[in-house]
């Protein structure tokens, strides 16, 4: 598989895991400091904390890809293959308009912050980057879904 | 209204729609239907995640599965094993054992479980256990982690209820330990009655002393964590961040067993299942929010405290709630759904937050073990090849003896508050 696909198929996975990274050496680097020299890095609480927000759709999106998500499968597997086929069916249809209503509310909330000039508390930078994170985490869950649906189809049957 | 929030929740949940999904549907319809205004759903959820004490929790879950994957838990279990695994049900002794202490690194009962039973399902069969009790026994134990300090749940239970985590932490730490010890009485004699357990040498003659050398640095890390969260000197965020770089020194320098694509993969792992996680959490607020917003919420507690003038009543009413909730969702998504009910409750009679929230999570880590749903089963089912009805002879005892100790817990909050009290945390 060429670099290019496995990074397209994986892209989430790659921003996901930098991420996490990330946030987990800016919370040890703020423990150094505070312990060490006695100068919390205040600043870095925001970002961390805006952080947890886009690890949320990377990996949001990543588990759908992987079908990991937490169900409860008990009745389901009661039924037959058939209903359960249709069934996913469904639920991946119920899946997509939530997401998309939920990435067209955060477009429109973005839109807003632009238009008002909301800026973060404590770095002062635009809001609307933070908020970001929704339309574009929504977009890349609903292709997600889209695509392991097709999958199923495919394969499924 | 409110009832359809409750009533669309629990049809798409039975349907097996992901819990996140059941959560957010009726929440989205509601909140348009009621005309409360689409435009709060998106600052809600983004706020509901910004939040400073849930950044423990990603951390926590790295933490878990680096130690996990670094061969610590192997050589915990096989210096627990040198210990006492040579007697009849010594092994079931050790996955008791070994659980609880497991739960003290990580806070969840299903990883829990699935991180010991990799290990233990097989050697257990190896020695003549039945797959049954050893997926049963496994789950059980693991169910401890929840509530056994560091534990997720108790940071979401913080963070609602606007508790101190380290109290609740320490506070976590007697009742985890009698869960766990309850569970030895229906283990050791379910084993003695069917004979489990050969009492032949075992395999590795490395010693006490070896073995103990070898565990040693996996034996620190819940001393780390729990010391410096009971010793104030750590956050939960900066605990967990301190557990998660001293778990990578292990494996990297220490046991030289992670390599760079593995600890690739261990980031992409503990960010999916902190992403599973927060997004439960950031619907579920808002669940509680819409909930709260048109009345249905106060409308069920007023319900609950009418049913009888006895606080015990009630609180025994609220108890087999959560079990049953627990029995069928996580617990994460129960203390958002049911706190905001309990706690004009809790309020009204005077109960001790740090107490309370320690026997909803006890309770909750009982429904994670019991059939037909539990969690924890259907991922030691796995692990042991089985069906879930394999298990039930075995399980219910256990979930008695859990009982038992989840009664001692409510009856003597003492339990619960002395560890906070002497560290001073409450």
């Amino acid at each position: 598989m060429s670099t290019f696909r496995w990074i397209t198929e994986h892209l989430e996975e790659v921003l996901g895991a930098s991420l996490l990274a990330v946030m987990a050496c800016l919370a040890f680097a703020n423990v150094v400091t505070r312990y060490v020299f006695h100068y919390p890095l205040a600043f870095t609480e925001e970002l961390e904390v805006n952080a947890l927000v886009w690890l949320t759709m990377f990996g949001t999106s990543s588990a759908f890809r992987r079908r990991r998500h937490l169900s409860m499968l008990f009745f389901q597997d009661k039924l037959s293959e058939k209903v359960r086929l249709y069934l996913h069916y469904g639920i991946a249809l119920l899946s997509i308009g939530l997401f998309v209503s939920l990435g067209f509310l955060g477009y429109l909330q973005l839109i807003d912050e632009r238009f008002l000039e909301i800026t973060s508390e404590s770095l002062d930078l635009p809001q609307w980057i933070y908020t970001s994170c929704i339309p574009i985490g929504c977009a890349m869950i609903v292709y997600r879904i889209i695509e392991a649906t097709v999958r199923d189809m495919k394969g499924g049957r | 209204m409110g009832i359809a929030l409750f009533l669309g929740f629990f049809c798409l949940l039975l349907l097996g729609v992901p819990i996140a999904i059941a959560i957010a549907v009726p929440t989205f319809l509601v909140i348009w239907g009621a005309g409360l205004g689409t435009p709060v759903i998106s600052p809600n959820f983004f706020a509901g995640i910004a939040k400073f004490p849930l950044l423990a929790i990603p951390l926590f879950i790295l933490a878990g599965f680096i130690l996990e994957r670094c061969g610590i838990s192997l050589r915990i279990i096989r210096f627990a094993n040198i210990l006492v695994g040579r007697r009849r049900g010594g092994l079931a002794i050790v996955a008791i054992g070994v659980c609880v202490f497991f739960g003290g690194v990580s806070g969840s009962g299903p990883a829990d479980s699935a991180a010991i039973g990799a290990i233990l399902i097989p050697a257990m069969f190896a020695q003549g256990y039945s797959r049954g009790y050893s997926a049963a026994l496994i789950a059980a134990a693991g169910s401890t982690a929840i509530i056994v300090p560091p534990s997720i749940a108790l940071i979401i239970y913080g963070a609602i209820t606007n508790t101190s985590v380290p109290a609740l932490f320490a506070a976590g730490a007697i009742p985890g330990f009698l869960a766990g010890m309850s569970l030895l009485v229906p283990a050791i004699w379910i084993a003695r009655k069917r004979g489990y357990g050969s009492q032949k040498e075992s395999e590795e003659h490395i010693g006490v002393w070896n073995s103990f050398k070898e565990a040693l640095w996996g034996l620190l890390a819940p001393v780390i964590i729990l010391g410096g969260l009971y010793g104030g000197i750590f956050t939960p965020t900066e605990a967990a961040v301190v557990a998660v770089f001293y778990s990578l020194f292990l494996g990297f320098v220490i046991y030289r067993s992670l390599s760079l694509k593995e600890a690739y993969q261990i980031l992409v792992d503990a960010s999916e299942a902190s992403a599973i996680v927060m997004l439960i959490v950031a619907f579920a607020g808002l669940f509680s929010w819409a909930g709260s917003t048109v009345g249905v919420l106060d409308s069920l507690a007023g319900l609950l405290m009418g049913v009888s003038n006895s606080e015990w009543v009630v609180l025994l009413l609220i108890n087999i709630l959560i079990f049953v909730g627990g029995m069928l969702i996580d617990a994460i998504s129960i203390f958002y759904i049911f706190l905001p009910i309990f706690l004009p409750i809790m309020d009204y009679y005077g109960w001790d937050p740090v107490w309370f929230g320690v026997v909803m999570t006890l309770n909750l880590a009982i429904g994670q073990f019991t059939p037909p749903v539990a969690v924890n089963l259907y991922v030691t089912t796995q692990l042991a090849n089985i069906r879930l009805e394999e298990t039930f002879k075995a399980v219910w005892p256990m979930v008695l003896a859990m009982l038992v100790a989840l009664v001692i817990v409510i009856a003597f909050p003492v339990l619960s508050l002395f560890v906070p009290e002497f560290f001073g945390l409450i």
